[in-house]
């Protein structure tokens, strides 16, 4: 890079400045920090919805979700247990905090958890594929700290319209490759991993109670 | 001209209360152009002389504050109004416009309809319209509203058509937003992205009619649903927010706080619920997930310093027993079977971590344990610049070497990075060999990405042109769901910064640099992993770019369709609700 620049530089303003109307300058952008003026004021928090094909759509106002805060990050989780994420929006100014409740309408999902023996325990770096009859769901397992915040070590994957999942693949960290097949869905799935090589057939129980205590395994015998 | 009637924080103030609060409220960019050029330039360093800069200035004096805070609220105005005597007289006599004349194209998703006008050249796109013709095609948008809450109406770009010539004619783009409620009683909200020319701007062109010489209608978007697709349910989650810090209720001292507390999430004690760790500058508190969205404070309870003030935190299950340990306070907290959490002395760690802005976590050399990135430690500063490594910081990596025991890698690793206040990394397996690889995302200066080669070492690897730095946040996820996920970036930009940036005279900086400041004004960016190990900027025409000033986003799908939605907050500092940028 050619030039060396210096953020210390402050600049004059050049031309008159009407402060009796309000007018204001500010000769070097961390002046904001004590100065009492909107940089990027009131810009509204957005929400994109996935067209396909690499479109999206910002339909934070039908959400909203999309406040006019100072936002700083955000994760998606549910917390309500049907399976539809929450947002939690962690923000300076205009609410520290605020969580919005899923309202989309139902879909078909399963949440999963990993319990890694081979692999780190919580099967950080693991890939999850989910077979569908008309399409595959790719997630990667890895609690993402996006910016002063962590997402949970778990995953939800949407399944749209479908009722079951045809084969659920994990690919561990350390290299074992479980199949699951013809898994029930909306429901929190932990699976164990195990060394068995060949496919490994899921014989699901009911769907499991997010009030019990002790995190059980499933499907993995 | 009428006065707002409802209260809104996007509506317009009246031209009494619009002419007290004048902002030339410049972005970063703009700021730093301007200042170091002058800086510079007294040294006989390149760099704008005192009357380009000067030009700049006036500028953006009058397409930031005369056309956008004095006269574009005439027309704001009139469409929340419905007002289309007020519309036509802003309009030129010899007015032409453009609209759209074909039908929308429209996709029903169930829960919500989604419209839009755009051609791939929008020179070409809609069809040419008179002054009457423009007002009854906007009136009739108007209409389409049963309650129309909001009106906003901003410049994004704006410039004098031939260059340096301020006493010609202009032109520019404007962003309009209409929302409130649809025929449905839903939520409906439209987007316009405009082009417009003025015969001439200065600083008497509010007080006369006429002004707006053509306007070309160049996308619309209309969002509408049946009913709203969420509710904040803060209140109702037993977490305490109003001891949270919130700049909008006071600060105390005489600086803003840009960054006030953190949100973590994981299951601590391994009852399947999501458990919640706020940090923030008024302490810390750990709550308990107890179910069906509400949680409970633990903080004492589980042995953590509630008086805490940093903000930077991670959750990780560092030695296999089974719940996650927390890294806090430059040590990690053990997790003793989701009962308490005990100070582990660095001593007995070996984790020397020094001041630092956030952490990521992953098995980086898949031995079974996870290892510790460490973002954003203080280094030293050599005259900061925001252009090229400015050596402000320094990453480390920490390998997890079992029972908690942990040395530092960095360097055998080759992942400390360029050293440019480093805000947030990801792990992410880019090119799907199975190793996690890393990326960054920096303030100033440019982001890193590296491919893990598998044998404990990084290799750096590019990233699209130019492109980098001047990020806040960043996460990843698999778009398209074809196993090679997609970074998005979530960037610092202001619309000031875009004005004064798209009128900085080229041939005052070095091609690179110019390309560079260029690229700093474009807005969030999201990368296409393009399978070959690379990726494609598509941010613009994936429609994610256009944000504002943002920070962390995060991948969610929020209609469990199986592909990924994304949130990104935005907006660095409100002060005075007269005058929105949003």
């Amino acid at each position: 890079m050619s030039q060396p620049f210096n953020t210390n530089a402050a600049t004059p303003a050049l031309r008159e400045i009407d402060r009796s109307a309000g007018e204001f300058w500010v000769s070097n952008p961390w002046e904001f920090a004590i100065r009492r003026e909107n940089l990027s004021g009131y810009e509204r928090n957005a929400v994109f919805l996935n067209l396909g094909n690499a479109r999206f759509a910002n339909i934070g106002h039908l959400t909203t979700a999309d406040n006019n805060g100072d936002g700083r990050t955000a994760i998606g989780c549910d917390i309500t247990g049907d399976g539809r994420p929450e947002l939690f929006v962690r923000q300076a100014g205009g609410g520290p905090l605020r969580i919005y409740r899923n309202r989309f309408p139902p879909a078909h999902y399963l949440t999963v958890s990993l319990q890694g023996s081979s692999s780190n325990r919580q099967g950080i770096g693991a890939r999850v594929i989910a077979h569908l009859d008309k399409t595959t769901i790719r997630r990667e397992l890895f609690p993402v700290a996006n910016f002063l915040s962590q997402a949970p070590a778990r995953l939800t994957l949407g399944l749209g319209q479908a009722d079951r999942i045809r084969r659920l693949e994990i690919r561990w960290p350390s290299g074992i490759v479980q199949i699951l097949k013809n898994v029930a869905v909306d429901r929190h799935l932990v699976i164990k991993e195990t060394r068995a090589t060949g496919q490994v057939t899921d014989t699901p129980t009911a769907h499991d109670s997010p009030s019990s205590s002790r995190i059980s395994s499933q499907g993995t015998r | 001209m009428s006065s707002p009637t409802s209260p809104s924080s996007e509506m317009v103030a009246s031209p009494a209360a619009r002419r007290r609060f004048i902002p030339v409220a410049l972005g970063l960019a703009a700021l730093v152009v301007l200042g170091l050029s002058l800086a510079w330039s007294r040294r006989g360093e390149p760099g704008l002389n005192e009357d380009q800069a000067r030009n700049l200035q006036e500028i953006e004096h009058l397409g930031g504050f005369v056309l956008g805070d004095l006269a574009l609220p005439q027309i704001a105005d009139a469409l929340r109004d419905g007002d289309p005597t007020g519309l036509t007289s802003v309009l030129a006599e010899d007015f032409s416009g453009r609209i759209f004349r074909e039908p929308a194209r429209t996709s029903d998703h169930g829960f919500a309809r989604i419209s839009t006008w755009q051609h791939d050249n929008q020179k070409t796109a809609g069809a040419d319209c008179d002054a009457k013709e423009l007002v009854a095609w906007m009136m009739n948008h108007q209409q389409s509203f049963e309650q129309l809450d909001s009106v906003g109406l901003k410049v994004k770009l704006m410039e004098p058509v031939t260059s340096g010539k301020l006493d010609g004619p202009w032109h520019g783009t404007l962003r309009l937003r209409m929302a409130g409620r649809g025929a449905g009683n839903g939520p409906r909200e439209i987007r316009m992205q405009l082009a417009c020319r003025l015969d001439g701007l200065d600083d008497e062109l509010p007080n006369r009619k006429g002004w707006l010489k053509r306007l070309e209608v160049r996308r619309v978007d209309i969002s509408e649903s049946d009913a709203p697709l969420m509710e904040e349910m803060t209140l109702q989650t037993g977490i305490q927010v109003a001891r949270l810090q919130d700049n909008w209720k006071g600060i105390s001292g005489q600086q803003t706080p840009a960054l006030t507390g953190g949100v973590y999430l994981a299951d601590y004690d391994g009852d399947r619920q999501i458990d919640c760790l706020l940090t923030d500058l008024r302490g810390l508190a750990l709550y308990r997930g107890l179910g069906g969205g509400r949680f409970r404070n633990v903080t004492a309870a589980v042995g953590l310093p509630a008086s805490h003030t940093d903000l930077q935190a991670a959750w990780a299950d560092f030695d296999n027993d089974g719940d996650p340990d927390l890294v806090l306070d430059r040590r990690i907290y053990r997790n003793a079977g989701g009962l308490r959490f005990e100070p582990l002395d660095p001593s007995t760690t070996g984790l020397e971590l020094e001041d630092n802005v956030g952490f990521a976590v992953a098995d980086v050399d898949r031995d079974g344990l996870v290892d510790l990135y460490v973002v954003g430690i203080s280094h030293r500063t050599t005259g900061q610049k925001w252009i090229g490594a400015n050596d402000s910081n320094r990453n480390q990596l920490w390998h997890n070497e079992g029972d908690l025991t942990f040395t530092n890698s960095t360097a055998s690793s080759g992942t400390a990075g360029s050293g440019t206040s480093t805000f947030a990394a990801v792990f992410f397996d880019a090119n799907a060999d199975g190793w996690p690889d890393l990326m960054t995302a920096c303030e100033f200066g440019e982001n890193d990405f590296w491919l893990n080669n598998g044998d404990g070492t990084f290799a750096r690897s590019p990233l699209p042109e130019i492109y980098g730095g001047f990020s806040m946040g960043l996460t990843v996820g698999d778009i398209d769901n074809d196993g090679r996920a997609d970074p998005y970036l979530a960037n610092m930009y202001s619309k000031a910064g875009e004005r004064i940036v798209a009128n900085l005279p080229r041939g005052i900086y070095a091609d690179d640099v110019d390309r560079k400041l260029r690229d700093f004004v474009t807005g969030s960016e999201l990368y296409h992993n393009n399978s070959r190990g690379g990726f494609t900027r598509i941010g613009q025409q994936a429609g994610v770019a256009d944000v504002g000033w943002a920070y962390g986003p995060a991948y969610v799908d929020l209609d469990n369709d199986g592909q990924l939605d994304l949130y990104a907050p935005a907006g660095f500092q409100s002060v005075t609700p007269d005058r929105p940028d949003g």
